[in-house]
């Protein structure tokens, strides 16, 4: 089954810090802090099983953003929507790389509190549960590569970043 | 050596006067052994108001002008021209107050969404100051990191921005204050710490991050600490 991307940040998620205060089957409030919704929906990205296209997917977010900051997310079964009663929609996404913003990105829609908080419920309880982290070195690196090998072609990367990976790739780049 | 002016700020006397009237035995001159502490960086409690005074320090804290009041988090500094400050009254130069502007700047945060991957005005606001003011900067922002009543995101983002900036003669004291916040209770602040370690990418971290693991109780944390410690070695 599928698996779908949201980028999150991870202080948000921490089960344990909440676990004290929180009656049974209830959720911390945290999270709903990476849920924002505009028009009753929001943004996900659609990772196949085998998870070949996970670092692509990253990569195209990470070229919209000013730095090669860390990057937060988590994975959870596209499988887990139909149990909460959420509907997903194929849209097209805004990053750099087209093809995945054809293939892979995906709205949650009409969504109303009861929706998500039985969503992040669902998330939190779910045996695999993990936030995932790339650290800024990593996504560094994932860039450089992206760009080295034409897969994102540096002059699209938001323009502040290309200032600041334009060094690196210089540094590294035989005469 | 150039001479540093220092003032009480109670009064806001900016008169000069001789360092020479000061013997290093008497009060002020006691004093002012403990104003250079705070200058290089050195962490002085409990400072009683002492009159006003100048004298001598090293050059790179030349032009720089402090006031002192009762405490250590109180010491403000402004890069003024020491000569801009004779013949004119205190009331026509512009003084900065660095720790009510660090402390304005710590509130303002409090508003400030900050979205991972883009730059944001704390940030740069506080790379501003401690390339300013260096060690002093930092002295106040100790204060105001490790306050109970601190904003957990607004302290874990300024611990990653003391991690990410480049300025190599604070880097020891950014170092140590982030470290510190690997032993706070929060975990916000705690990932503020891992994430501001990572971005400054110094292996002196490493004796602080390896007894930080060992104490981690949260699984994630414990985890991403353990991936800093990696990258740390691969530093060294």
């Amino acid at each position: 089954m599928p698996f779908l991307l949201r980028c999150i940040t991870q202080a948000r998620w921490l089960k344990d810090t909440a676990a004290p205060f929180l009656a049974r089957g209830d959720v911390p409030a945290d999270p709903f802090g990476d849920l924002r919704t505009k028009e009753n929906k929001f943004s996900v990205w659609l990772i196949e099983d085998d998870q070949l296209d996970l670092q692509r997917v990253i990569c195209a977010i990470a070229a919209t953003r000013e730095k090669p900051d860390k990057f937060d997310y988590l994975l959870f079964d596209l499988q887990m929507l139909s149990g909460v009663n959420i509907e997903i929609s194929q849209t097209v996404g805004d990053t750099p790389d087209k093809e995945i913003n054809i293939s892979f990105h995906h709205d949650l829609i009409d969504l109303s509190g009861l929706k998500l908080f039985n969503l992040v419920r669902a998330i939190m309880e779910s045996d695999d549960f993990e936030t995932i982290r790339l650290f800024p070195r990593q996504v560094t690196d994932l860039l450089l590569d992206a760009v080295r090998s034409s897969r994102l072609p540096l002059r699209q990367l938001n323009s502040k970043l290309q200032e600041k990976l334009g060094p690196l790739l210089a540094a590294n780049t035989p005469d | 050596m150039s001479q540093v002016l220092a003032y009480d700020s109670s009064t806001q006397v900016r008169e000069r006067v001789p360092s020479e009237t000061h013997s290093p035995l008497d009060e002020s001159g006691e004093m002012l052994e403990r104003m250079l502490m705070i200058i290089r960086g050195g962490v002085v409690k409990e400072i009683s108001l002492p009159t006003r005074f100048n004298f001598t320090a090293p050059d790179e804290f030349s032009g720089r002008f402090f006031t002192i009041r009762d405490t250590v988090s109180e010491v403000t500094a402004a890069q003024e021209e020491s000569q801009d400050m004779e013949g004119s009254s205190a009331q026509e130069r512009p003084q900065v107050r660095i720790d009510k502007e660090i402390e304005s700047l710590f509130r303002a945060a409090e508003k400030e969404v900050f979205e991972d991957g883009m730059e944001n005005v704390f940030s740069e606001e506080l790379t501003l100051f401690v390339n300013r003011y260096g060690n002093v900067s930092l002295d106040i922002m100790e204060s105001l990191l490790f306050s109970s009543k601190a904003d957990v995101e607004v302290v874990a983002q300024a611990l990653r921005s003391l991690g990410e900036m480049h300025h190599p003669p604070s880097r020891d004291l950014r170092r140590s204050l982030i470290e510190k916040g690997l032993r706070q209770s929060s975990p916000w602040v705690r990932d503020g710490a891992v994430l501001g370690l990572a971005w400054l990418d110094d292996p002196a971290a490493i004796p602080s991050l390896t007894k930080a693991v060992q104490q981690e109780q949260i699984d994630e944390l414990r985890r991403d600490m353990g991936k800093v410690l990696s990258q740390l070695e691969r530093t060294r």
